[in-house]
């Protein structure tokens, strides 16, 4: 069945192929001019024809079908200068047109609509639905807990909520957690998480280019429920030695990239943090905690149509702590975890209208964790990954893209424990095959319409077979209105187990959980206003099936699957881990965005209503998740202070030397539900127990709402250029207003009565550091 | 105009991103439940059964007692459908039955009937055990004195291992560990576990002085298995009496969730009771046997 899906698309590959192989194209790949670096997502546009296109993951732009003509060739992305040329086309020439982009420090803030560029309305357009794309500079500028995080930094966007300060967990759209799909350089990270989930595995200093898509993404990608996350690190810089570094309170990092000879180039990170030679030196009732990481990245372009592209990635966390230091024996725990990533991805162009990105990943998340002397007991927790896939394009015509590929993943997920009394033993081993085709048609400038359809086999322990059908369609309504629209279906074969400080457990659909399922419908508006800013409203419902949310009281549900020799359990199946059941979330976002001129940022408000409906849970009623929450603000800006001097003043603005920059980053968001105790009753852990205690018991299941949440974080960064390198102190305060935000509330019965202790998430944190440029 | 829309704008974010939030418990969240706590034990008299009532999480003991003295309350044979009423015992403050025609017995199945009134509110529960089998005996146990923390040759520490035949049909098992002897003269101060002072033992002595293990899921055959006591279960340079318990399934599911409710998110959730009805806790069987051992310095 997979193959025969394959060899259909292959030769219908090879027939559309051969079908076009007589029609004038232009195409390339489009480059940051100082460094080489191939840039995703350029918006290439020809305005004598009104069409375009954007660059692929790998760089490549095509403008296929062009009749015999003298054009202008427009490209335009953030942060660079737009680019002109004029270009003749003869018939049936396939003309190869290498852009080099120049960075642009700061833009004009009047950003006139002129037949050269590209107006913020049609660079909507070319975007997907849902989907939303930051730069490394953005994130960077966000104030953060201690230093720039991706993760957190996409918890500013309207729709991407956490569960709280103490989490970088992803919640979109109503999803958890577990339903979204982070790739690094074309592999899947199942853990992304460092220190507790404070930051991310992603080095923000090594990221060339961000995207999520928040719902809605074509057939090329599936797996997880809710959205993707890709991420595309430095591929080098190619003409000349260039290297980063920074010092905060909290970690040293350094990235660095080189030419490889004439045909390619490699970039190096790494980062550590301190805590544990700083801070946990000096005080004795804190753990030792560290975490690193590191990536290296490779290119070597062996000829125009050929670039192999090696990524390795790996960290490392690592805990231990004495419980009483001032004992004569010691006792204690020792946990730690990370992940390994390594990507080949061989770049082809078979001609100019066909193009593909073939790659080998390897995934590998693993933790550890023993008591040390305190207890006979170890836990090893481990996911990994080996995945071969193929992403082809091919662009018939100016109407017609198709877009086709594959995915074999092999995956095994392990979880074993040693305890006193038992141990467990989860092994899956599932084999994921997956084809899918995606037919891009443009009947006139104005529509662009996207039919896919994604075919799953996964084959486990019960074997899955799934379709999943894919739908958008983006609508030019006016100059600067565009009117979009999404469906699909979604499906995931993966669920996780959450533990508590630990990293979580992934377990696969076998023959006690099924995958999991949820369609998508979203509708959107995109206005350009004032020119220079962009409006986007989207509206959303999903529809979530057979969703699997762990069972707090699984242990009264377990069955061993064997004994050992002493007649100790072994658990061997993840029977009633899980509860099962349904949901849906629906809702309504608003980002007005500006990424041009003095003061850049977004504003968002998002409005979603999510609820689950479990057997199991609140009397099989429905129910609202932790992570709801209806109503969410968020406001990110960032000032460049002496150019919004002078454009208060009439100035136009000007590449400083000396530049002040002001970020604040602003959240509200309504309460989220949680269950608070109805009642405490008394009760002994055993008959001939000396003493009762006190327990509680559940009101109705997150019935309650906590208090709003709100947070103000503020920086300035002072960023000077020298001769050689660039300086560029800043200093952050986390909280600014200290407000003491409610994470949950706990109880301590002393003197007859309970005391109500509120648990707060961060109080106000001021954190400083230095980045250097050479 | 400019100025007019953003300081409105900026005096909001800065009002809002100051402050505290406050939970406030409220009383609608309480809602009037019986607690029971009750075992029975094959051929012992039925004893100890404590019915009480819930309580709003902010309520003062000190005036709020929690005793249901005029609670109904029945033990019914289901094998025979005979019914026995529980009285109330001032002494001990639990109900117990006073006859002599009930007899505890292995395997049979006992269901407890409680109506009470809270705060006006008629409201009942009622649950049913099925007593497991006789058959625990304690076997053996590796060493009857320990210093604590002692090592082996191989400098593993030594924990106590007790050798037991098990109940029939019955998968889980406790061990109750009380000291015998527990004051703040013969505390164990010197430990790798939490560091305590005199004050901190004569404030919650009582805790101190007993723990709990349980293993669960081990064979529902006959046969030998083994109970490892650890050293974080002695507190005090003592004797100690281990009783061992063999649980029917509700001592079972209690034991394994009642003091784990509250998740990582601080969400809470209930037990799992198998109570009928307005009720909470927990009504057991069990079968026991008992061993001392001796902790040194």
């Amino acid at each position: 069945m997979k193959s025969g899906i394959f060899t259909c698309f292959l030769l219908l590959g090879f027939c559309v192929h051969a079908f076009g192989q007589n029609n004038a194209s232009l195409s390339g790949f489009v480059y940051d001019e100082e460094s080489g670096e191939a840039l995703i997502g350029v918006n290439v546009y020809i305005p004598e024809l009104q069409r375009g296109s954007s660059t692929n993951v790998s760089g490549y732009y095509i403008i296929p079908k062009l009749p015999q003509g003298d054009y202008t060739l427009v490209c335009d992305y953030l942060g660079y200068q737009t680019y002109t040329s004029k270009l003749s086309i003869n018939i049936g020439e396939q003309k190869v047109h290498a852009v080099r982009l120049a960075s642009g420090i700061v833009e004009g803030e009047i950003v006139e609509v002129i037949a050269d560029s590209i107006r913020v309305s049609r660079k909507l357009y070319e975007k997907d639905i849902s989907k939303v794309q930051l730069s490394a500079r953005q994130i960077s500028q966000i104030p953060q807990v201690a230093e720039a995080d991706l993760l957190r930094s996409l918890q500013t966007l309207p729709g991407i909520l956490p569960v709280s300060d103490y989490s970088s967990a992803l919640h979109v759209r109503g999803g958890s957690s577990d339903q979204n799909l982070y790739l690094l350089d074309g592999t899947d990270v199942y853990n992304p998480e460092h220190a507790f989930g404070l930051f991310s595995t992603f080095n923000t200093d090594a990221i060339k280019h961000v995207e999520i898509s928040k719902g809605g993404f074509n057939a090329a990608y599936g797996g997880r429920l809710s959205s993707i996350l890709d991420v595309n690190n430095l591929d080098g810089n190619r003409e000349r030695f260039e290297g980063k570094a920074a010092i905060s309170l909290l970690s040293a990092k350094t990235t660095l990239q080189m030419p490889l000879g004439s045909s390619g180039a490699i970039s190096a990170s790494i980062r550590r943090t301190y805590f544990d030679q700083t801070i946990g030196r000096a005080i004795d009732d804190i753990p030792d905690y560290y975490f690193y990481d590191g990536n290296i990245k490779a290119f070597w372009e062996l000829n125009p149509q050929n670039k192999i592209t090696v990524s390795l990635y790996g960290g490392r966390d690592d805990l231990s702590l004495n419980f009483n230091n001032k004992s004569t024996d010691k006792a204690g725990l020792n946990l730690d975890w990370g992940n390994s990533t390594a990507s080949i991805r061989w770049t082809r162009v078979f001609s100019p209208q066909l193009f593909a990105n073939f790659w080998l990943t390897g995934s590998r998340f693993s933790s550890t964790f023993d008591l040390g002397d305190l207890l006979a007991a170890d836990e090893r927790n481990k996911v990994t990954d080996i995945t071969a896939k193929g992403n082809l394009e091919y662009h018939h015509s100016s109407k017609w893209l198709l877009k086709f590929g594959f995915e074999q993943k092999e995956i095994r997920t392990s979880y074993k424990q040693n305890f006193p009394g038992g141990k467990v033993d989860v092994e899956n081993r599932p084999r994921h095959s997956v084809a899918y085709l995606q037919n891009n048609w443009r009947p006139t400038a104005a529509w662009d319409i996207e039919l896919g359809l994604r075919y799953s086999s996964f084959q486990s322990k019960k074997n899955f077979q799934d379709l999943a059908p894919r739908f958008s369609a983006k609508y030019r309504l006016s100059e600067t209105i565009n009117l979009k629209a999404a469906a699909g279906i979604y499906y995931q074969y993966l669920h996780r187990i959450p533990q508590t400080f630990t990293s979580d457990i992934w377990t696969t659909s076998n023959a006690y959980q099924d995958q999991s399922r949820a369609s998508h419908l979203i509708f959107g508006f995109q206005k350009e206003v004032a020119n220079d800013y962009q409006l986007e409203i989207e509206g959303y419902y999903k529809d979530y099936g057979n969703l699997y949310r762990f069972n707090p009281t699984f242990i009264t549900e377990l069955e061993p699957g064997g004994f050992q020799d002493n007649g100790d359990p072994i658990y061997t199946n993840t029977k009633g881990i899980f509860n099962q059941g349904d949901g849906y979330s629906q809702g309504v976002e608003l980002l007005l965005r500006k990424d041009v001129g003095a003061v850049t940022g977004w504003i968002g408000y998002s409005y979603s209503d999510t609820k689950y409906q479990f057997d199991a849970i609140n009397d099989g009623l429905e129910f609202a998740p932790r992570h709801d929450r209806s109503s969410t603000v968020n406001l990110v800006a960032t000032i460049d202070l002496k150019n919004a001097w002078r454009s208060l003043n009439g100035n136009l603005m000007q590449a400083d030397k000396r530049r002040w920059t002001f970020g604040i980053n602003f959240v509200y968001g309504s309460g989220q539900p949680i269950t608070l105790p109805g009642s405490a009753y008394l009760a002994g852990d055993a008959p001939g127990a000396p003493e009762q205690g006190i327990n509680y018991f559940p009101s109705q299941f997150n019935g309650y709402r906590l208090p709003y949440y709100s947070r103000l974080d503020l920086s300035i960064n002072y960023r000077r250029e020298f001769k050689s390198f660039t300086m560029e102190p800043y200093l952050q305060v986390f909280n600014i207003g200290n407000r003491k935000n409610v994470w949950f509330v706990q109880y301590d019965f002393t003197d007859q009565k309970s005391d109500i202790d509120t648990i707060n998430m961060f109080p106000i944190l001021p954190t400083f550091g230095v980045n250097f440029t050479f | 105009m400019k100025t007019k829309t953003i300081l409105p704008v900026i005096a909001a974010v800065l009002l809002c991103a100051c402050g505290e939030g406050v939970v406030k418990i409220e009383p609608s969240l309480y809602e009037p439940k019986i607690a029971v706590e009750g075992f029975l034990y094959p051929g012992q008299p039925v004893s100890d059964i404590y019915i009480t009532r819930n309580f709003p999480v902010d309520a003062d003991l000190t005036s709020l007692n929690p005793l249901l003295p005029e609670a109904q309350v029945s033990l019914t044979d289901i094998e025979s459908g005979n019914s026995f009423p529980l009285s109330f015992n001032p002494l001990d403050l639990s109900f117990h039955y006073s006859g002599n025609d009930l007899t505890i017995q292995a395997t049979y199945s006992y269901r407890l009937d409680v109506q009470a009134t809270i705060e006006g509110k008629e409201i009942s529960a009622h649950a049913t055990t099925t007593v497991p089998q006789t058959g625990l005996d304690i076997l053996g146990i590796n060493h009857e004195i320990l210093r604590y923390r002692q090592k082996d040759v191989a400098e593993n520490i030594i924990d106590f291992l007790i050798d037991f035949e098990r109940s029939p049909g019955t998968t889980d098992y406790i061990a109750a560990v009380t000291a015998l002897e527990a004051d703040t003269s013969n505390f164990i101060y010197d430990n790798p576990f939490e560091e305590v002072d005199a004050e901190d033992v004569l404030d919650d002595l009582a805790n101190w002085r007993f723990d709990s293990e349980w293993i669960q899921d081990t064979p529902a055959t006959a046969g030998q298995s083994t109970f490892q006591l650890f050293w974080f279960d002695f507190w005090f340079y003592s004797d100690y009496q281990i009783v061992l318990f063999a649980a029917d399934k509700n001592y079972a599911d209690f034991l394994r969730t009642y003091d784990d409710v509250f998740e990582d998110d601080g969400n809470l959730h209930a037990p799992v009771f198998n109570i009928e009805g307005d009720g909470i806790g927990i009504f057991g069987s069990a079968v026991t046997d008992t061993v001392f051992v001796r902790v040194t310095q």
